[in-house]
């Protein structure tokens, strides 16, 4: 396996961030009432992700260690408010809908702890790479969410009616509350998938 | 004619007149003298030749100026070497000082490094934002437009404030005629103020009823929609409105229900009051 | 502001609109700081002295440097450094004066500068444009609710320990679940109206 194609199963499912790491589920929970939200999210954040990622790794040899973490945060929140604007200029209605979680790109711990973990490390072509997995991998986690929540809430997927109409629609799972009990089976299956290939990785050996 | 010939076959003697000294061998040939058909006897043959250019005499009299000018510009650039020398051991020094001062780790470089990042992000996004500008404001303008033209529905109106207060809006087609008013009102629903839009054309008739935020429970769908056509009720109708009269609410909504009307209500009460105080 | 207003904005700080069960805002900390109530509540502490510090800085940033200047598409640059500066004073501050504290708080501390929480309040102070008293009064009252929430959160999951579960849901799922459970408590407090 060629280390790219580790990096992107890396982002996607060894340490995928809100599923394995357990990152960024503030706008996992707020935003995944409906598919096309989360997708919005997910390419919003993983554009910044990408692109701070290069900047900092990039500018790695001249940042000082006691400021780092205040550089990372500017470069981010610099990406951040470009993509807050280019949003609301060219995709005004997903700019709504997404509201106050944009500008909240920002302190999502996934993009900060790639760039201290990795990019503050490593060379611009792999940072870039680990933005793009991670980002894949914070995406998808989003739409797993997501669909279940949109699904069973509203019977749609992407606005689209998939349920028959005599399908009930489960009100509380497009709210608050069905947003953590939806994310947390998520979660609870990713993990029951992992722990089952430990084991058989563990019984093969 | 054969004396002419003759003579001319003799080797000649060089004339007196135009010397040429045998150190300085002169690079062009020396013209051929024509036969002038005049013998020894008389004058020298006067030279119709051409007459050479005076290099000598022209490298005489400029020579000093050149020795000069080399030696003044040879001079000129001996002291232009030392002046850059001494200026670039002036940068350099100046270059060793600040790499003491902002060395990597200490306090002018944190803040220089630090202020670097936000002057260029803040450049970054100062251009970002007068490119996006126009774009975002006409998008908020069409949105505008289209929410409050929501309640005229087949219509294609632009919106302003009014002198009717800050909730009242009017409407306007393309040719500038008043069409009708849209009015913002924010009634108490059971979990929260609903914002809504009531549309009232010029004959004081509800031309269309949105809402635009709600918290409600109950009563809308998970698109926000109100269900059951509710606010298809008030279209065409002059007001006041009531539930049970004319108005069906929706059924296990009575509170969501009866907030809406009472929205419209404010919404027809709102104009009344402002149009004719 | 009337003492109505007042308890009209507590209500719906603390229990209408929970920064954290109902605005999803603060789970990182939420979720990471309530294993006991003793962590849960420094923690809470903490985070209320920063929500209402920071959101008092950056309404006078808002206020003095970024609308006078124009700028106010930095208001997201300047509001997380100003939030960082202050989380590494309060940092500094506790190591030297509750070094306990400080130890227990571990990694959770700094991570205060990536709380959705405090950032949020100022970014909700800022579009509601109110005054400084009206604005640090709300990020104090919405702290108070995420203080809330956590401690609640944190008494019932020192509770899960004796329970029983599926191992796939051991840790966060299971906590999750519980907020959940927990969230839709607080939906009962919607429409509540005392004025």
């Amino acid at each position: 396996m060629t280390q790219t194609m580790r990096q992107f199963k890396n982002g996607l499912v060894d340490q995928n961030p809100t599923l394995v790491l357990l990152l960024g589920m503030c706008p996992t929970l707020a935003v995944s009432t409906s598919l096309t939200n989360a997708v919005g999210m997910g390419l919003a954040a993983t554009a910044v992700l990408i692109c701070s990622n290069v900047v900092i790794s990039a500018l790695r040899k001249l940042i000082p260690d006691k400021i780092r973490i205040a550089a990372f945060v500017v470069v981010i929140a610099g990406f951040v408010t470009a993509v807050d604007y280019l949003l609301q200029a060219f995709a005004p209605a997903l700019s709504d809908s997404l509201g106050m979680f944009i500008p909240l790109i920002v302190v999502n711990c996934i993009i900060l702890a790639r760039a201290e973990a990795f990019a503050s490390k490593n060379g611009v072509v792999r940072s870039a790479i680990d933005g793009l997995a991670m980002g894949m991998g914070f995406t998808m986690a989003l739409i797993f969410v997501a669909a279940v929540r949109e699904l069973l809430s509203a019977g749609t997927l992407f606005e689209f009616t998939i349920l028959p109409d005599a399908f009930p629609k489960i009100d509380i799972m497009g709210q608050p509350p069905g947003g953590f009990i939806v994310l947390g089976v998520v979660i609870a299956v990713m993990q029951a998938v992992r722990n089952r290939s430990k084991a058989k990785n563990a019984a093969g050996l | 004619m054969n004396e002419d010939f003759a003579e001319a076959a003799e080797p000649r003697e060089p004339v007196s007149g135009v010397t040429e000294p045998a150190s300085e061998p002169s690079g062009e040939p020396v013209p051929d003298e024509p036969v002038t058909g005049s013998g020894p006897d008389g004058a020298p043959p006067k030279p119709p030749y051409k007459k050479l250019p005076d290099l000598k005499g022209v490298m005489m009299r400029t020579g000093p100026f050149l020795n000069a000018a080399g030696k003044g510009l040879r001079a000129a650039v001996r002291v232009t070497a030392a002046v850059l020398r001494v200026i670039w051991r002036i940068l350099c020094a100046i270059g060793r000082f600040l790499h003491r001062v902002f060395r990597k780790d200490s306090i002018p470089n944190l803040i220089l490094v630090l202020a670097l990042l936000t002057a260029v992000t803040a450049a970054g996004l100062g251009v970002i934002y007068t490119v996006t500008g126009p774009q975002i404001e006409a998008a908020r303008a069409e949105a505008f437009d289209a929410a409050m033209g929501e309640v005229f529905p087949g219509l294609e109106l632009a919106f302003v404030k009014s002198s009717f207060g800050e909730n009242v809006y009017e409407g306007r087609d393309a040719d500038g005629n008043l069409a009708g008013f849209s009015i913002l009102v924010s009634p108490d629903g059971y979990s929260g103020p609903i914002g809504m839009i009531v549309g009232v054309d010029l004959r004081r008739e509800v031309t269309g009823v949105t809402v635009v935020s709600q918290r409600e429970t109950r009563g809308f769908d998970a698109k926000g929609t109100m269900q059951n056509g509710f606010l298809e009720q008030f279209a065409g109708k002059n007001g006041p409105f009531a539930l049970g009269n004319g108005i069906d609410a929706i059924s296990g909504a009575t509170i969501s229900s009866e907030a809406v009307t009472q929205g419209v209500n404010d919404a027809l009460a709102l104009l009344d009051r402002e149009i004719q105080p | 502001m009337t003492w109505q207003g007042l308890i009209t904005m507590s209500l719906g700080a603390i229990l209408i609109e929970n920064f954290v069960l109902v605005r999803f805002l603060g789970i990182c900390p939420f979720l990471g700081v309530s294993k006991k109530t003793d962590t849960a509540l420094g923690m809470s502490m903490a985070v209320i002295f920063v929500m209402t510090a920071a959101s008092a800085a950056t309404w006078a940033v808002q206020e003095y440097i970024l609308i006078p200047l124009g700028v106010e598409y930095m208001q997201t640059v300047a509001f997380i450094l100003v939030i960082a500066a202050l989380v590494q004073l309060v940092e500094m501050f506790l190591q030297k004066a509750v070094p306990a504290l400080y130890k227990s708080l571990g990694i959770y501390l700094p991570l205060i500068t990536t709380n959705c929480a405090v950032l949020g309040v100022a970014i909700i102070n800022a579009d509601n444009g109110g005054g400084f008293f009206e604005s640090v009064l709300f990020a104090f009252l919405s702290g108070v609710g995420f203080a809330f929430a956590l401690l609640l959160f944190s008494s019932i999951r020192q509770r899960l320990e004796f329970a029983e579960y599926p191992e796939a849901f051991e840790g966060f799922p299971i906590a999750l679940v519980t907020a959940g459970l927990l969230a839709l408590a607080f939906t009962g407090f919607t429409g509540l109206k005392i004025f």
